[in-house]
């Protein structure tokens, strides 16, 4: 499957035939993604414990079912407002079965359950606090990479929440399969065969104009092609295309350095934004919003921004140098030097950055209300990596290049600054900072590329430290 | 052929009609994406200034009708259910299904 068709066209699918399982090689590939997603310093921060055991699965659909009806079956009102896009008809009987909890039953009719857990910083070893939602962002991605797959193996798959965000529903799964305390359960990823005909559209989402800003918050941007004296020949008689699974591969490779001569044409991070917008998004809340940056002087700012955060985080060649265990030793001191010393200047060498938001606090009701206790929010995290993924899927599909950039965002006073600098407000976080633009030919260090994890190190199989094999 | 097809869609474009739906947003995008073999595409920008058709594939459209020329055609003369052909995947929609059906509505698509 092409990427556009992959992400324009995959649908959450959560009415699956019992008893019908999916192929080893299928369930192989799917999980397989997990290995191509961004990670801080290259440490997958999460890890996936796969579910095929009917009992679980059938614990997994009731708590679904128990907590669902407890946070929508609250308000029809608050609920019929978040399906604004479907005809007022329409709403009464899709809400019934939503609020009843009888939709979220579906993961005991699956084939098999991904529970995708992360480690909310804790691979950091102290370089770096405050990077929970970047964790998190980074097992959206992975989801992402397996949702897509799903999808172009044609099978049916769905995520929800609503099994594990209840800490109470949580504790007694934990215990169940032996998951510690410290690593977050993002929810229930199931995978089955369909068994009702593919929808033909997913929830409607909010426009560019709704979701992206222009250089700061709240200015908003305006599709080029619906701006006045805009030359209509900008946009391409045909947007490149490739193959999925070749992208999502290509895309585990790092580059270091930006071609500073060479700008990125308006269309291509128009489509990346779009490519974003058509990720999953928990109730279609549309909780994201992304600041496209070309101003010089602002990426003059984050590319000092980042140098502050390199230096803050080398405070010797030693302590990194277990972080880059895969750099030949004879050029390890080299390639730390130079990760210090030059490595922050993609920061301003590139054509764009895209910025992106997340609220914290979005639903109107579920955990402030005392129906959920504990925090939700990565599940808003985990959706906005899920988008992150296709942004970055859609970048490497257009010939571009991203590096992701965690210091000007992953700690706290810095972050502070930049937000007080765009405009954003303290209820957004911001959560991702991707660099685009073509790598320069002078990249020395793109020979230099982590090895990718195994996936028995990342899956484990019905039960926590149980390795995963084929 | 074509070309026919594409005039046939903005004379139907009333531009009452047009700005009612358009609302307060700054307009709409609506890609064509035809594929025959082949993959030819097209767009019309919907602006309270008007209707556009232009050539190529814009990156960021509110939905894009993806679909054969064939079956476009036999919508546009009334021969092909435009539902019943999104029922049976004959069209495809990349984007927003509420918007898509809007645009059917204001071109007399049954």
């Amino acid at each position: 499957m092409k990427v556009w068709d992959a992400i324009y066209t995959r649908r959450s699918e959560r009415k699956f035939v019992p008893g019908k399982e999916i192929p080893e090689a299928d369930m192989e590939k799917i999980l397989d993604a997990t290995r191509y997603a961004w990670s801080p310093f290259g440490a997958p921060a999460y890890r996936h414990l796969l579910i095929k055991d009917e009992e679980t699965k059938t614990l997994i659909a009731e708590f679904a079912k128990e907590v669902a009806h407890r946070i929508f079956g609250q308000s029809y009102e608050i609920f019929r407002g978040h399906l604004w896009y479907l005809p007022g008809e329409r709403v009464p009987e899709i809400a019934e079965y939503s609020q009843t909890g009888e939709l979220w039953t579906y993961p005991q009719d699956c084939s098999f359950v991904v529970i995708p857990l992360m480690t909310k910083g804790s691979f950091t070893d102290g370089l770096f606090y405050g990077i929970e939602d970047i964790c998190t962002l980074s097992a959206g991605m992975a989801l992402e990479n397996m949702w897509l797959v799903a999808h172009e193996l044609g099978w049916g798959s769905a995520c929800n929440a609503m099994p594990l965000n209840d800490i109470r529903r949580r504790e007694i799964f934990y215990e169940y399969c032996g998951i510690p305390s410290s690593w977050q359960s993002m929810g229930a990823f199931s995978v089955g065969h369909r068994a009702a005909a593919r929808r033909a559209s997913g929830p409607s989402r909010a426009t560019v104009e709704g979701i992206a800003f222009e250089e700061m918050w709240g200015a908003r941007y305006v599709r080029r092609g619906l701006r006045k004296n805009e030359e209509s020949g900008s946009a391409p008689t045909k947007i490149p295309d490739a193959e999925l699974d070749v992208v999502m591969k290509e895309l585990a490779s790092e580059i270091y350095k930006f071609d500073a001569e060479r700008s990125v044409e308006f269309w291509k991070i128009e489509k990346m934004v779009d490519a974003a917008r058509w990720a999953p998004n928990p109730e279609n809340l549309n909780h994201w919003r992304h600041i496209i940056i070309r101003d010089e002087k602002t990426k003059d700012f984050i590319a000092q921004s980042t140098r502050e955060g390199l230096k803050a985080m080398s405070k010797s060649v030693e302590d990194l140098s277990a972080h880059f265990y895969f750099v030949p030793e004879e050029d390890r001191v080299a390639f730390i030097e130079y990760l210090i010393d030059e490595s922050w200047k993609f920061a301003k060498e590139c054509d764009t950055i895209v910025l992106t938001t997340f609220a914290r606090q979005w639903a109107e009701y579920a955990h402030s209300v005392g129906i959920i206790p504990d925090r939700i929010d990565y599940i808003w995290a985990s959706a906005t990596g899920c988008g992150i993924q296709n942004m970055r899927l859609a970048a490497k599909t257009l010939g571009l290049d991203t590096i992701m950039n965690i210091f000007p965002i992953g700690e706290m006073r810095r972050a502070d600054v930049l937000c007080t600098m765009l405009g954003i407000p303290q209820t957004w976080v911001p959560v991702s900072m991707l660099h685009v633009g073509y790598a320069s030919k002078d990249d020395v260090w793109k020979k230099v590329q982590r090895p990718l994890p195994s996936l028995d190190a990342l899956v484990f199989d019905e039960y926590w430290g149980v390795p995963w094999s084929k | 052929m074509q070309s026919v097809l594409k005039k046939q869609i903005l004379n139907r474009l009333n531009k009452v009609v047009v700005r009612k739906w358009l609302g307060e947003s700054d307009g709409k995008i609506i890609g064509f994406k035809i594929r025959n073999g082949t993959e030819r595409n097209f767009h019309i920008v919907l602006t309270k200034n008007g209707a556009t058709l232009r050539d190529g594939e814009y990156p960021a459209c509110d939905c894009v009708i993806v679909t054969s020329e064939e079956v476009l055609k036999g919508i546009a003369d009334g021969k092909v259910a435009f539902k019943e052909a999104l029922k049976t995947d004959k069209i495809t929609n990349w984007g927003n299904l509420h918007e898509m059906l809007a645009f059917s509505k204001i071109m007399g698509w049954k």
